[in-house]
């Protein structure tokens, strides 16, 4: 018995592929596979050209009028979205390309200006407003002549001055009424004598919206900066002083609202009576003050005697810029302070204390427009 | 034989090639089948060649690269032949006898009848390595590429299925030499 070995055993497989049958090559299997093998070698080539041709087909389906007119049209776009083509060419282009709700610019010189809306601000109705109603001035009349009704024997106290400042209540709501209006002070605080110390008739009233005091805040005088007409006189007994009135309409009112403040002031010096009527108003900013000063001062005359004082009035109205306020004062006398309305008020010959009839004041503040 | 074959001449398409190239390497592909128990061997064998030919454009190599591409193919399309004759026996039992009788071995095929027994009991990865080693000639670097495996391991798997082979071989002889001794 032979043990196969290795040697053996790979001869004895060897020797199977001599039974293998050889058989005579097929001519046609042949020529079949050279030709799959030749498209088979070149077909890599084939799909490089391939993609090659057909790209270079795509564009030259396109043409050179083709593709002149692709980049005319390019350019075309590119110069109307900038606006950069002349005017009536954009303009012709805006608008047809409007029509398919393309926006591009227009020319400068067609596009309208469109004024923006403006925001009108609710204005309050206001009554109408009163036009400026000028009352006489109570001249006071010095008549040298009469005598003196009553000499003042008795030394005169020396006056204690009382300002009564009547303030009247705050507007804040802008919705006072025409009667309440800041700066007119109905109870003609620190009247002296007749009508002393007044000033400003008609004050805040206005006709502009805007820095309405009170009724009609912010409306100014129809006669911006009169002045009383008969200021300043002071007719206090000589020797007398500082008589004050103050008539102060003050009006805090919302911002945007104008206040208003009617003072009459008057500081006098010992012998003098100084009246001021002023009209104040502190607006907000850009709103306007308009200040309405009835003035009057009393000076020792070095032609009377030292008793006697002569008084000088000045009303001023003082308006600035827009709208004006009228800022009304009355001013009170402090020796003898007459809380009585002004129509109530007492003639100017009751008053002892102001043989002169001294109204200082009167119709001071008016303020302009 | 094959490695007079130029691999450039094949891609080329030159018919005198490809005639030595069917020439050398078609019997073994026949005989491969065959002893790896392809139904049809010349059917895989010409669906072998019709394959190398369509992709020799993209093959990179040598003519010894090229036998392990092509016994690689031919591996795939025996397997494929296997199952479609599997089904093929499903359908007609007619036809199947007539498979059986076609294939039925003779002398000159089947000339070491104990050999081929013992590399059919072997499992079927060691047989075909046994076969491309052996019988085909490749060496153990085309095995490997045929096998789609490493050289290595394939020097290592050829070992143990050589040994494997002498053993099923022994056991043979061992059961012949009882059997004559009981005999005499």
């Amino acid at each position: 018995m032979i043990w196969p070995s290795d040697r053996r055993l790979a001869l004895r497989l060897a020797d199977l592929r001599a039974t293998e049958v050889a058989f005579d090559v097929d001519q046609d299997l042949v020529a079949r596979l050279r030709s799959l093998a030749i498209a088979s070698s070149a077909d890599p080539t084939l799909v490089k050209g391939r993609w090659k041709r057909r790209v270079g087909a795509a564009i030259g389906a396109v043409g050179v009028f083709g593709w002149a007119g692709a980049a005319a049209a390019g350019a075309s776009v590119g110069l109307v979205s900038t606006g950069s083509l002349p005017d009536p060419i954009q303009n012709v282009v805006a608008d047809v390309l409007e029509v398919v709700n393309i926006e591009v610019p227009r020319p400068v010189s067609s596009v309208e200006i469109v004024p923006e809306p403006v925001e009108e601000v609710p204005v309050e109705e206001t009554p109408p407003a009163e036009p400026p109603v000028i009352e006489p001035t109570p001249t006071t009349v010095i008549e040298p002549d009469q005598p003196e009704e009553e000499p003042v024997d008795e030394p005169v106290e020396e006056p204690i001055a009382t300002p009564t400042t009547t303030l009247p209540e705050e507007s804040d709501e802008g919705d006072l009424d025409a009667e309440e209006s800041p700066g007119r002070s109905e109870e003609a605080p620190g009247q002296t004598g007749a009508t002393p110390g007044q000033s400003g008739n008609t004050p805040a009233q206005g006709a502009e919206p805007p820095g309405q005091t009170g009724n009609t805040p912010g409306q100014s005088g129809s006669a911006p900066g009169q002045s009383g007409s008969a200021p300043g006189q002071s007719g206090s007994a000589p020797g007398q002083s500082g008589s004050n009135g103050q008539g102060n309409g003050n009006s805090d009112n919302a911002p945007g609202q104008s206040d208003n403040n009617g003072n009459g002031n008057s500081d006098n010096a010992p012998g003098q009576t100084d009246n001021n009527g002023n009209g104040n108003s502190d607006n907000a900013p850009g709103q306007t003050d308009n200040n309405g000063n009835g003035n009057s001062q009393g000076n020792p005359n070095p032609g009377t005697p030292p008793e006697q004082s002569n008084g000088n009035g000045n009303g001023n109205g003082q308006s600035n810029s827009q709208s004006g306020n009228n800022g009304n004062g009355r001013g009170v006398a402090a020796d003898e302070v007459d809380v009585t309305p002004p129509e109530a008020a007492p003639a100017t010959e009751d008053t002892p204390a102001s043989p002169n009839r001294g109204n200082n004041g009167n119709r001071g503040g008016q303020s302009g427009r | 034989m094959a490695d007079r074959v130029s691999v450039r001449a094949l891609k080329r398409g030159e018919a005198s090639e490809w005639s030595k190239f069917v020439g050398d390497i078609g019997p073994k592909i026949v005989g491969y089948a065959h002893r790896m128990g392809s139904r049809d061997p010349d059917e895989v064998m010409g669906a072998t060649l019709e394959a190398v030919a369509r992709r020799i454009g993209e093959f990179e190599g040598g003519a010894g690269d090229l036998r392990s591409f092509v016994f690689s193919i031919a591996h795939a399309r025996i397997v494929d032949d296997l199952r479609r004759n599997t089904r093929r026996s499903e359908v007609s039992i007619e036809n199947t006898l007539d498979l059986l009788e076609a294939d039925e071995p003779n002398e000159e095929t089947f000339s070491d009848p104990d050999l081929l027994a013992a590399l059919e009991r072997l499992p079927e990865e060691q047989h075909r390595m046994l076969e491309l080693r052996y019988v085909v000639g490749l060496s153990t670097r085309e095995t490997a590429k045929a096998i789609g495996k490493s050289e290595v391991a394939t020097r290592v798997a050829l070992s143990r299925a050589f040994a494997k082979l002498k053993d099923l071989l022994s056991e043979e002889l061992r059961a012949e030499s009882s059997e004559a001794e009981v005999a005499s």
